[in-house]
């Protein structure tokens, strides 16, 4: 059974290949056109993964794709309807292009398909799974339960916001689902633009952000009554309402809330782009992170109390606010949770074809045993020896090569310790957005400075924004408070107690900027202001290599961690190929760049020679 | 060329005020009458549920229909 699902159009385009129930390949689209969420059809994502399979799109069972695009369709009319006259302009506008590209989706998807591989549609089954399926696909079928609850909560898919399911076997059941417009998620990316920031991308920045609103405040707390006395009605199974007189989305009239209201009711002027941001910013944020958690925390009890499982499964985006992750987990509702890595809209390229194959074509399921079957995240594009050597020689580069992974990783946890930052470049690429070691820049965790450095330096990216830690697995419990695997970073907790420092008396009332300069722990570069952190633990069993080079590094320096961020600068996707890599390690400050063997320095002679073994090769092309 | 782009534009704005004038308007007057009414919640419910219930397996043909 070979199928291909795809999902996109509206934004993180992607594609995902199932052979037999194995999940051989998936990939975002931006990863490959270099648009940051890029939303056209995933032509190149599709290509790579029918390449990586070695299989012909003639070959294939099915595709899937992600979502009903008629019955979205009909949704977008429908909000037409129940809000009008709100919305005439926006019909006039939109309208055109729904209808050149949504009601003519078919023929626009066939021929997208052909422009691809010569592609007889007769021979190869289309299939759409509901959005929210295919959210849900995404996490149940790839976790190691044999059965489970699923919650899915997102922006919107054709109509569901959220949605509560029962996964058993190879089968799905819905039970409930949260309909448009209320939506968690657009809850979230509301308060994101009334903060100034992006919509589907300013979202981590308000989840950075709200560690430094002040809990218990009255501030804070006069915030989330606002919020709930005008815009948001929580109810007990955590099913929200969002008042439309606030919001505009409905009708796509520009934007997602109706500025002046937001304004007269929080007595906050709405934040412009990169201006200044104040302590209200943060308490702002943090008001809407603690609605999240609360609405979270309650969906999740509801999906207990439906199902009676001990298991739980979480996607959609809203999955991917690893506060509220961190504090399901704290309550012991379920005895074990899985979130999928993916769990934005790309994933559901995977969760596509997974229901394809598990439902359309009733595949039995066997849940795989200690580990998920999502191979670590790697499932992109790998890069070898051949690509290096063409970068070395287009760049005429100076570089060293290591004969062995421990000599390697040796060398570079010395350059770490030494206060350098590493572009560490391995494999095949993650997928999702979460960098977890064969895409990541690198740098010492007890760096005082290293925090700032990569922010502001490296990543071009605002300063208050944290960083997590790679630690190992078995290292994991000396640092965190954390008594669970989370491989794929999507788990916030507290650090330990003991790495602590203790604070000067003032920090409470310091200005919210200060804090970053306080000395919080002896891990200082991934604690967060609140001493919190967000966690990937790291294991020889999905990632060898990487795991070697953190024993290497602390073997040197007595830490088994060390800050991992995406090797990416602010704006541009995660880089992909060595001479994407190559162009982000030139861009900016970073000190090393390591191609699977290779390394490459900006300082010139000060390659540490004293590391070098009999096996080392130094060369200059 | 572009002066049949121009008029294709012209005719479908036309086209589009003319449903949004005779379709979308008057359905938004009756619209407690409208199939599609049930899936809005336009008032709060206190100490309801904003979920909609499904309880729906999901089978063969949930994946065929577009």
């Amino acid at each position: 059974m070979k199928i291909l699902g795809i999902s996109g159009l509206f934004h993180d385009s992607a594609a995902a290949i199932l052979k037999n129930g194995e999940i051989l390949a998936a990939a975002q689209e931006e990863r490959f056109t270099r648009i940051k969420h890029d939303s056209n059809f995933p032509v190149n994502a599709i290509k790579y993964c029918l390449e990586e399979a070695n299989i012909k799109i003639d070959e294939l069972d099915a595709i899937a794709y992600y979502e009903k695009p008629n019955l979205r369709f009909e949704r977008f009319l429908d909000a037409y309807i129940h809000y009008a006259p709100q919305g005439f302009i926006p019909f006039l506008k939109h309208m055109p292009i729904w209808i050149n590209d949504k009601v003519n989706f078919k023929r626009m998807f066939m021929k997208n398909l052909k422009s691809i591989q010569g592609f007889d549609a007769s021979k190869v089954k289309i299939l759409y799974p509901e959005h929210h399926l295919s959210h849900a696909a995404s996490t149940y079928y790839p976790s190691t339960f044999d059965e489970a609850a699923i919650l899915t909560i997102d922006g919107v898919g054709e109509w569901a916001s959220a949605s509560i399911c029962y996964g058993d076997k190879n089968k799905i059941k819905i039970i409930k689902e949260m309909r448009f417009p209320h939506s968690l998620g657009f809850l979230y990316s509301a308060f994101t633009q009334f903060l100034g920031f992006k919509i589907n991308n300013g979202e981590y920045k308000v989840m950075g952000l709200a560690p430094y609103g002040k809990l218990n405040s009255d501030q804070v707390n006069n915030f989330v009554k606002i919020a709930k006395e005008n815009l948001v009605d929580i109810a007990e199974d955590g099913s929200i309402w969002l008042n439309q007189e606030f919001f505009q989305y409905a009708t796509a009239s520009g934007g997602m809330i109706k500025p002046e209201k937001w304004e007269k009711i929080f007595g906050v002027s709405v934040r412009e782009q990169d201006t200044k941001l104040e302590q209200l910013h943060c308490d702002l944020a943090l008001a809407v992170q603690l609605i999240t958690e609360e609405a979270v925390l309650k969906m999740a009890a509801e999906a207990k109390k439906l199902t009676g499982s001990e298991n739980i499964c979480l996607s959609g985006g809203v999955a991917l606010n690893c506060v509220a992750n961190g504090k399901l987990l704290k309550t012991n509702m379920f005895k074990n949770i899985y979130i999928q890595p993916a769990s934005g809209d790309a994933g559901c390229s995977l969760g596509a074809a997974l229901a394809a194959h598990y439902i359309y074509f009733d595949q039995p399921r066997k849940a795989t045993k200690g580990m998920d079957a999502m191979k670590g995240a790697y499932l992109g594009p790998q890069y070898g020896e051949k690509e290096i050597k063409e970068l070395i020689q287009a760049e005429n580069l100076e570089f060293q090569q290591f004969q062995t992974d421990q000599e390697l990783c040796d060398y570079v946890a010395n350059c770490i310790k030494e206060g350098n930052v590493i572009g560490w470049f391995q494999g095949r690429m993650e997928f999702g957005p979460r960098s977890l070691g064969n895409r990541s820049i690198l740098g010492d965790a007890t760096n005082l400075e290293m925090q700032k450095r990569i922010n502001l330096k490296i990543k071009f990216r605002e300063g208050f924004r944290p960083f997590a830690p790679s630690v190992l697995e078995e290292e994991c419990q000396e640092y965190f408070n954390l008594d669970v695997k989370s491989p794929y970073m999507l788990v916030v907790t507290d650090i330990q107690k003991s790495h602590m420092k203790e604070l000067p008396a003032n920090y409470e009332s310091m200005h919210w900027r200060d804090k970053l300069d306080v000395e919080r722990s002896d891990i200082q570069s991934i604690t967060h202001v609140n001493f919190s952190a967000r966690i990937q633990t790291v294991t020889t069993a999905t990632n060898k290599r990487y795991h070697m080079l953190i024993e290497s590094f602390k073997s040197l320096t007595g830490y088994g961690l060390l800050v991992n961020t995406s090797f990416n600068v602010r704006g541009e996707p995660i880089v992909n190929t060595p001479a994407d890599a190559y162009r982000c390690f030139m861009k900016t400050n970073m000190d090393f760049l390591v191609l699977d063997n290779y390394v490459f320095s900006k300082k010139g002679d000060a390659m540490d020679k004293s590391m070098a073994s009999n096996s080392l090769v130094t060369e200059k092309k | 060329m572009s002066i049949i782009k121009t008029l294709v534009k012209f005719i479908l704005s036309f086209l589009l005020i003319f449903v949004y004038a005779f379709y979308i308007l008057p359905a938004s007057l009756f619209r407690k009458g409208n199939r599609s009414y049930q899936n809005f919640i336009f008032e709060r419910r206190p100490g309801g549920s904003y979920f909609f219930d499904r309880n729906v397996l999901y089978g063969k043909r949930e994946l065929e229909e577009m």
